[in-house]
């Protein structure tokens, strides 16, 4: 018992290691602040009466490109924050690791790609990724107006890397955006994110 | 006794060369895809109409890179199978052998770093006429290092259909006995719970026979998603027919799942598939 009592403490320390903050659903979102690619500092306070979707992404990875050569998550950057909604593209590869980009090329690539996120953050030292529990590329969040975290998961409903299953999927973002701007609570609030595993 | 064993050895010689021909049937075009190769394989050397045999795919990674199984835990995506096959002849799903655990940084993925047999039962019904049978797979794939390639492979295996029970050859034998070595077995249980706190899931598993007597090293592989944080190492303890799994709480964790599942592995030799309803 003595051993058992052992591990719940050193499992109770560990849960507590993760975060006394950690993202959970229906909970108040974790407070970040990261500098954008342009050097300034966002931090989750400067949205209040906003919803803010987080986006964790890595371009060189095949799952984040099946979204961006398809143009998909092209068009839902659009359509949110055309609506108001703030849409932060978080990049948390670590330096010298898959998907890690100077401010410049983070700047280059939103061009490139014709990407309209409202900011790009780096957290190259993975702060914010662990904080939220980001745990692939793509990994999405919504955090409602009153900053509650509504959504955590995977972009949509087919686990694959391939552009062809994007118009059968379930747009699991699109669908939870709609459902909170229609003023009722998301169907599917926790999904199983599926990519390629954050180079923290 | 020096001419008879050079006879002998001879004659082995031949037999293997008389055994090795029709081999090359039996396997696909082997397709080399960046990072990986794979292949389509047949247990039997040929198909008995009204009868039941396996096929596999063999992924084989290289160096440093792996495959996942069928959770592939934090990230990933497990192998999928589109097979073509002509009338009357069905595969079932993919018996997975249990999985290695490979870390990533604070992350948990569970897959194949060496080269693995994926089985597939082929049931081939009575009526299934002709000389021979086409079967077409269609293979997809994540294979990792620390990045990622998705993969795809059109595999094509041609096997005779004959009316005489199906041969066994001993080369792809071999393979097939290794996979199936690897199958998680039904732990029969006496009884099983999962308690979960707002930090951690306790999981108590109680076996009819005490399977876990002499295991030295014990590893809990979860299959089911959202229930524990896979990144976090389950601490085990087990006595005789009892193992006690302690693991972090999944940060997606929502509501207890209508079943539990994981693989128990002993000893990296042998694997128990428990399953409850919580």
């Amino acid at each position: 018992m003595k051993i058992l009592s052992a591990i719940a403490l050193a499992l109770t320390c560990l849960a507590a290691n993760i975060g006394a903050a950690a993202a959970a659903i229906n909970q108040p979102a974790p407070a970040f602040s990261a500098l954008d690619s342009y050097g300034n500092r966002v931090s989750l306070g400067d949205y209040a009466d906003k919803m803010v979707i987080l986006e964790w992404t890595n371009h060189l990875c095949p799952f984040v490109q099946k979204h961006y050569d398809s143009g998909s998550m092209q068009a839902l950057q659009k359509k949110y924050t055309g609506q108001g909604v703030v849409w932060l593209s978080v990049i948390s590869s670590a330096e010298g690791k898959q998907g890690h980009v100077s401010p410049e090329q983070a700047n280059q690539l939103t061009g490139s790609r014709e990407a309209m996120p409202s900011a790009v953050l780096i957290d190259a030292e993975g702060k914010m990724g662990r904080l939220y529990g980001a745990k692939t590329t793509p990994h999405m969040y919504i955090i409602d107006r009153q900053g509650i975290l509504r959504y955590m998961g995977a972009i949509d409903s087919i686990r694959s890397a391939n552009t062809a299953d994007i118009p059968r999927a379930t747009n699991y973002l699109d669908k939870g955006m709609s459902e909170l701007l229609a003023g009722r609570p998301v169907s599917e609030a926790v999904t199983r994110a599926y990519g390629c595993t954050v180079k923290y | 006794m020096g001419i008879g064993s050079t006879v002998l050895r001879g004659l082995a010689c031949l037999v293997s060369v008389a055994l090795a021909l029709p081999l090359q049937a039996l396997t696909s075009e082997v397709v080399r895809q960046p990072h990986i190769r794979a292949s389509l394989v047949s247990q039997a050397d040929s198909l008995q109409p009204g009868s039941a045999t396996r096929v596999g795919l063999l992924l084989q990674p290289d160096e440093h890179w792996h495959v996942y199984w069928r959770n592939p835990g934090d990230s990933g995506m497990p192998p999928s199978l589109q097979w073509q096959l002509p009338a009357g002849v069905e595969a079932g799903a993919i018996e997975w052998p249990f999985p290695e655990q490979i870390p990533v940084q604070h992350l948990m993925n569970f897959g194949y770093s060496d080269d693995v047999l994926l089985p597939v039962p082929l049931a081939v019904a009575g009526s299934v006429k002709g000389d021979t049978a086409v079967l077409s797979l269609r293979a997809s794939w994540l294979v990792c290092r620390e990045t990622c390639v998705p993969g795809t492979a059109q595999l094509r295996l041609s096997l005779p259909l004959s009316a005489a029970p199906a041969g066994l050859d001993a080369e792809r034998a071999a393979l097939f006995e290794r996979a199936l070595a690897r199958q998680p077995r039904p732990l029969p249980l006496l009884g099983a719970s999962a308690e979960v706190g707002s930090d951690t899931v306790a999981i108590d598993v109680f076996a009819a026979e005490p399977v876990f007597r002499q295991a030295q090293r014990l590893e809990f592989i979860p299959a089911t998603e959202g229930l524990v944080e896979y990144g976090q190492a389950a601490q085990l303890r087990w006595r005789d027919n009892l193992v006690q799994i302690r693991q972090a709480r999944s940060l997606t964790y929502t509501g207890l799942p209508q079943a539990v599942e994981g693989l128990l592995i002993v000893d990296r030799q042998q694997a128990w598939r428990v399953s409850f309803t919580p």
